[in-house]
């Protein structure tokens, strides 16, 4: 490959590969959340007034 | 090679190969149907249409992704040449089933548009400032308009006519293309599908193909003959290149040079095959004439030209050998000078 191509391919791929590992991690970060198991129990609240101290 | 044009220049190994890829691709389009229909949830039913789309746009774009890395992986290890040898027909086919798949998401999804389809394309979903709902089926089309300006241009007939310069500009908009087609996937499929094989294809594939580039690309650049005796570039011992190979040095300045042994003699000629700017160093010698790898054009060794009929020359170095070691005048002959080898064991 001519020193010219070789140069042009290289930049190229400076450019393109970060601007590709953005795109994705934007669309994974957009993609919608995965679906929660509805029977499972929400975590525990303490009901502070309850307390006696 | 030049004298003449062929609608495809058939070999009995391009033959086989495009048997076992037409094959792979119809099996994997199977698979991925059947699988489909197995294992897709009982409420979420798919068209026949919509899963030959999700076929057709995961098998171009995983072809795409083995093409791209085809290159780097035929500098790292000789075993990827034969497919270096034959990735225009692959290029052509990539582009034909994503052809289908654009044809088939035009036919399902605008079809029945009051407008005409292919406004409906571009005109369906306006939102083009928004990243997230962009409409990413615009990314795929420009895409595809890219490959099919390479695969029109395919063919020998292109590059002679346009140039080795242009034509190489040209085919390089593939990085483009596939960069526009990650994009595509991720801001569609990877919106729309539950499953996470589509995440870890897309960011796996683009993963590869760009650490590959980069990787080779920085060797090339760091492979630099800077050591000079006399005016002349130390290449390496003689015995380090291989029998009917080559090794490549790059002069600080001009192009790169490859040094080839056959048996005790060393040659050495301009790196740029004359088609379309191959690497010759990353060739071998067949039938006593160095053959580029991503074509199979040839040159002797003795004066860089073509065997008759063919008419393409390349520039000759001279060499000699000092204990062992070989060094190349850095100055090229005009293209087609007769050189004589330095023998090894004849060390001055």
């Amino acid at each position: 490959m001519k020193r010219a191509h070789r140069k042009a391919h290289f930049g190229v791929w400076l450019v393109l590969a970060p601007a590709m590992v953005a795109i994705i991690w934007f669309a994974v970060s957009l993609r919608p959340g995965q679906p929660v198991n509805a029977s499972l129990p929400d975590a525990l609240v303490v009901d502070e007034a309850s307390h006696v101290s | 090679m030049s004298h003449d044009y062929r609608g495809v220049q058939w070999t009995p190994f391009k033959v086989r190969y495009d048997r076992w890829m037409l094959l792979g691709v119809g099996l994997y389009l199977v698979s991925f149907i059947i699988a489909s229909s197995i294992f897709t949830p009982p409420n979420e039913s798919f068209a026949p249409i919509q899963i030959l789309i999700r076929a057709t746009g995961t098998v171009a774009f995983g072809l795409l992704t083995f093409i791209l890395t085809i290159g780097p992986l035929a500098r790292l290890t000789p075993r990827f040449k034969p497919f270096l040898y034959n990735r225009r027909h692959l290029g052509v086919i990539t582009f034909l089933i994503a052809l289908v798949h654009g044809g088939l998401v035009l036919l399902w999804y605008h079809g029945f548009s009051d407008l005409n389809p292919m406004v409906s394309l571009f005109v369906s979903n306006p939102r083009y400032d928004s990243l997230g709902g962009f409409p990413f089926e615009s990314l795929g089309f420009v895409a595809l308009m890219i490959m099919f300006l390479m695969a029109a241009t395919s063919h020998d007939f292109w590059n002679a006519n346009l140039g080795p310069d242009l034509w190489k500009a040209i085919h390089m908009s593939v990085y483009a293309a596939y960069g526009l087609l990650v994009a595509h996937v991720a801001l569609g499929a990877i919106q729309f599908e539950k499953d996470p094989a589509y995440v870890v294809i897309l960011s796996g594939g683009a993963t590869l193909v760009a650490t590959l580039h980069i990787l080779t690309g920085f060797q090339s650049f760091t492979a630099r003959a800077d050591k000079v005796t006399d005016g002349w570039l130390a290449v390496a011992p003689a015995e380090d290149i291989p029998d009917l190979g080559a090794q490549i040095i790059r002069p600080a300045s001009g192009e790169a040079i490859a040094v080839f042994r056959r048996g005790r003699e060393i040659f050495a000629v301009s790196n740029v095959c004359r088609h379309q700017g191959g690497p010759l160093g990353e060739g071998q010698i067949v039938d006593d004439c160095i053959t580029c790898p991503w074509h199979g054009f040839q040159y002797r060794l003795e004066d860089g030209c073509s065997p008759p009929p063919y008419t393409e020359k390349i520039a000759t170095y001279a060499t000699r050998i000092v204990d062992g070691y070989i060094y190349v005048d850095p100055k090229p002959g005009p293209p087609g000078t007769p050189q004589l080898p330095s023998n090894i064991g004849e060390s001055e």
